[in-house]
């Protein structure tokens, strides 16, 4: 079987070189590259079966090469990575490896491999990137933008956001607030789940919030312990969402 | 809180010293003459400085007459100046006029003060006034306190206050200059000090403010203004590490012992070169400018360092309320940073790991390198006994382990150059601040040439400066912080609430901006 190995790193795909070997596996390297760029071209072209994919490359994730592949290849992901990325890579490639590889894991992978085969049932490629928008690249900061400088806001330190026309304000919890060119609408399915809609123009943080006052026809007061101790009332149509998020 | 103490210490020891540089030279009084409730007073401008000066007065017999000379007594020389005042009587026209009359060595002469009426003795003693190297006042037993207190005081006070303001104002503005380009604007302020001050005294000494004119008391001015200033600019750069007490208090010496001894050796000379030149063109008396430059220096001195105090009560707050809070907020950062520290990134470990297995069996010597470099770094991370803050020079030790295992995991991809200037070394900055950060621009520095790391560091003023360069792509506003990144900006915000620097820049080059106040913590 004709295989590819793509690692950022000449002596990781070394180390793969040499499992292989000492594995005495029926696999023949037919390339290597360690950026995204050369990968997708030489994989498009001399299309082997199976590839060796590291998750973070110099110029590019692995999931980006995925995409930019004409055909739909047999993949086991190397990496070093977090155990969410890892539940993806379950449901979704053949095998990962984690980093140091062990030659008994390596073996038991290209095992589990050939037995794939046969079946041939993985799932597309479309559905593995929608997996990890959805689930790995949550926002954990905002970018903001002055002069040539960008600041980065850490998501845990914003107890508000707030609708401005075309824009969104956002509020430390220092006090500090900023202006971002974003709707409202599409930063709500970026943030994270403490992340509150209360109000057609407001979001809060959940864990800012310190007291919550009943208020007429279904809505709230929220208090939150920012510098300013800002109080923002919630409208009616987000009842049922609040009730649920705030266990009322 | 001993903090605030050594604050108040030196604000009162400031305002001492503002007094203390008036009355040194407003000198010392002596009533030397009594009449029709009268007070004649000579004040010894010099007297606190040269004490070998000596008044005398004598009355004659029937007491008509008033002589005052003044002995001054410099090693080899004798110079005796006679102050002698007359009256003349118009018999005709009944007219009383008064003169008054200044003399070298032995021309001495009388006068008669019998007749002189109290307004004819004030008018006389404004016109004795007039003449330099000698001051005479009079006032009536009433005039109090005030009575006592010289011009000179008040003036020297005065020129503490206008550094003092210039001094806050100035500072500032060097302050926000040079952050955005570079230190030479660090002279800014303290050259116009020094001009403006060697400008004064020069123009002093013409007393009708003419400006430049190279006389020998020009230069000695000019002198012992600027290689003082010199000597203020080593003393600073030197002084980079220490706290701000200290180093405070060590530049208000140095202006101030630099300007007596500097000073004192250039009249000398000044002297001996020609003495004429001290005697009686000169409104300062036999001793140059000098005087007037050390009152000069103390007013700088003192003026400068309260402004920097009242710079930094403001830069506080000035409230004990926040110094306390931020001991508590310390107090708590310690543990949470200790819970960051613990928590670097896996990931390292995990690929060297993968990296060493790789190597072991071909390349012993890289596997040996990697292996003591990952120790290293590992040993740094885990060190418990450090608490929060560390210096540069360590955190770039460790930087270099981590770097070097970077190295044999990218080989030829991966360059890096250190540039710490010598006056950073010693800065203080949290531990494992830049590690995080250096990862980073390791991960995403990927560009045309391979993955090119810079770092730089440099001290201007109270801030520490580190810039991160990567040759990567730029920041786009799309970026997420991750961990790395997540962890640097706590820490900054535990131990600087609001006084520090974390920006993403890509101009001039893609780099990472942390600034970091000396000050604090």
């Amino acid at each position: 079987m004709k295989a590819y190995i793509v690692e950022d790193e000449k002596l990781a795909g070394n180390r793969l070189k040499q499992l292989i070997l000492d594995g005495t596996h029926d696999l023949e390297i037919i390339g290597e590259s360690q950026t995204g760029k050369e990968a997708i071209k030489e994989i498009n072209s001399l299309k082997p079966e199976l590839i060796f994919l590291d998750i973070q490359l110099l110029d590019m994730t692995g999931f980006d090469v995925l995409q930019n592949l004409v055909y739909q290849p047999y993949i086991i992901f190397t990496t070093a990575y977090h155990q969410y990325a890892i539940d993806a890579f379950e449901h979704f490639a053949v095998d990962y490896l984690l980093k140091p590889i062990e030659q008994d894991k390596f073996n038991k992978s290209i095992k589990k491999l050939l037995k794939m085969m046969d079946k041939t049932s993985m799932q597309s490629f479309d559905s593995v990137n929608t997996w990890i928008k959805q689930n790995v690249k949550k926002r954990t900061s905002f970018s903001i933008k002055k002069n040539d400088k960008i600041t980065l806001v850490d998501i845990d330190n914003v107890a508000w956001i707030k609708a401005e026309d075309k824009y969104v304000e956002i509020g430390e919890k220092n006090g500090k607030s900023h202006l971002l060119n974003k709707t409202l609408k599409l930063l709500e399915t970026e943030l994270p789940e403490n992340f509150v809609r209360i109000h057609r123009s407001y979001i809060i943080n959940r864990d800012f919030v310190f007291e919550i006052h009943k208020y007429f026809k279904g809505r709230y007061v929220f208090k939150l312990n920012d510098n300013d101790r800002s109080s923002i009332t919630s409208s009616e149509s987000y009842l049922s969402e609040i009730k649920e998020k705030f266990e009322l | 809180m001993n903090k605030l103490v050594t604050y108040t210490i030196l604000v009162l020891g400031t305002l001492g010293f503002l007094l203390i540089s008036g009355l040194v030279n407003s000198g010392m009084k002596e009533i030397v003459y009594e009449k029709n409730g009268l007070q004649f007073e000579y004040l010894n401008k010099s007297k606190a400085i040269r004490p070998s000066q000596e008044v005398q007065f004598f009355t004659s017999q029937d007491n008509n007459e008033l002589t005052f000379y003044m002995n001054e007594g410099y090693k080899n020389q004798n110079f005796t100046t006679y102050l002698s005042v007359y009256k003349t009587i118009d018999p005709e026209e009944n007219v009383h006029t008064l003169s008054v009359k200044a003399m070298n060595k032995d021309l001495s002469f009388q006068s008669t003060l019998e007749d002189l009426s109290h307004t004819e003795l004030v008018n006389l003693i404004s016109s004795i006034n007039d003449f330099r190297g000698a001051k005479l006042s009079a006032y009536t037993s009433e005039s109090g306190w005030f009575g006592y207190v010289d011009d000179t005081v008040v003036i020297f006070v005065l020129f503490g206050l206008i550094f003092f303001i210039c001094c806050l104002i100035f500072n500032s503005m060097v302050k926000i200059l040079s952050k955005r380009y570079g230190t030479r604007l660090e002279w800014i302020f303290p050259g116009t000090i020094v001009f403006i001050l060697a400008f004064y005294a020069i123009g002093f000494n013409f007393s009708n403010w003419i400006p430049f004119s190279l006389s020998l008391n020009s230069v000695i001015s000019f002198c012992s203004i600027f290689l003082p200033f010199l000597l203020f600019r080593f003393v600073i750069r030197k002084s980079s590490n220490l706290d701000f007490a200290d180093r405070e208090v060590l530049k208000f010496f140095t202006i101030i012992i630099g300007t007596y001894v500097i000073g004192a050796v250039l009249s000398r000379i000044g002297f001996a070169i020609d003495s004429s030149n001290f005697d009686n063109v000169m409104m300062i008396e036999k001793h140059g400018p000098f005087p007037i430059i050390m009152g000069m220096a103390i007013s700088l001195a003192s003026g400068n360092l309260l402004a920097n105090l009242v710079r930094r009560m403001i830069y506080h707050r000035g409230s004990e309320k926040l110094l306390k809070k931020a001991e508590g907020e310390l107090g708590r950062s310690n543990v949470e940073l200790q819970s960051l520290q613990s928590t670097i990134n896996p990931h390292f470990l995990y690929n060297s790991l993968n990296s060493i297995a790789s190597t072991a069996k071909v390349d012993g010597d890289k596997t040996e390198r990697m292996a003591l470099a990952l120790s290293s770094f590992y040993k740094y991370i885990t060190n418990k006994k450090n608490e929060g803050l560390t210096i540069l020079k360590n955190e770039v030790e460790m930087l270099n382990n981590y770097l070097e295992i970077e190295k044999i995991r990218f080989e030829d991809n991966l360059t890096v150059e250190i540039d710490v200037s010598s006056n950073a070394i010693n800065c203080k900055l949290p531990r494992l601040l830049l590690q995080p950060l250096v990862e980073n621009a390791v991960k995403y520095g990927y560009g045309e040439s391979g993955i090119n790391v810079k770092i730089t560091a440099e001290r201007i003023s109270d801030q520490l400066i580190i810039r991160i360069y990567d040759s990567g792509a730029e920041f786009g506003l799309d970026m997420q912080i991750g961990f790395g990144i997540k962890s640097v900006n706590q820490k900054l915000e535990l131990l600087y609430p609001d006084q520090h620097t974390l920006e993403f820049k890509n101009s001039p080059a893609k780099h990472i901006l942390i600034e970091i106040n000396q000050n604090e913590v």
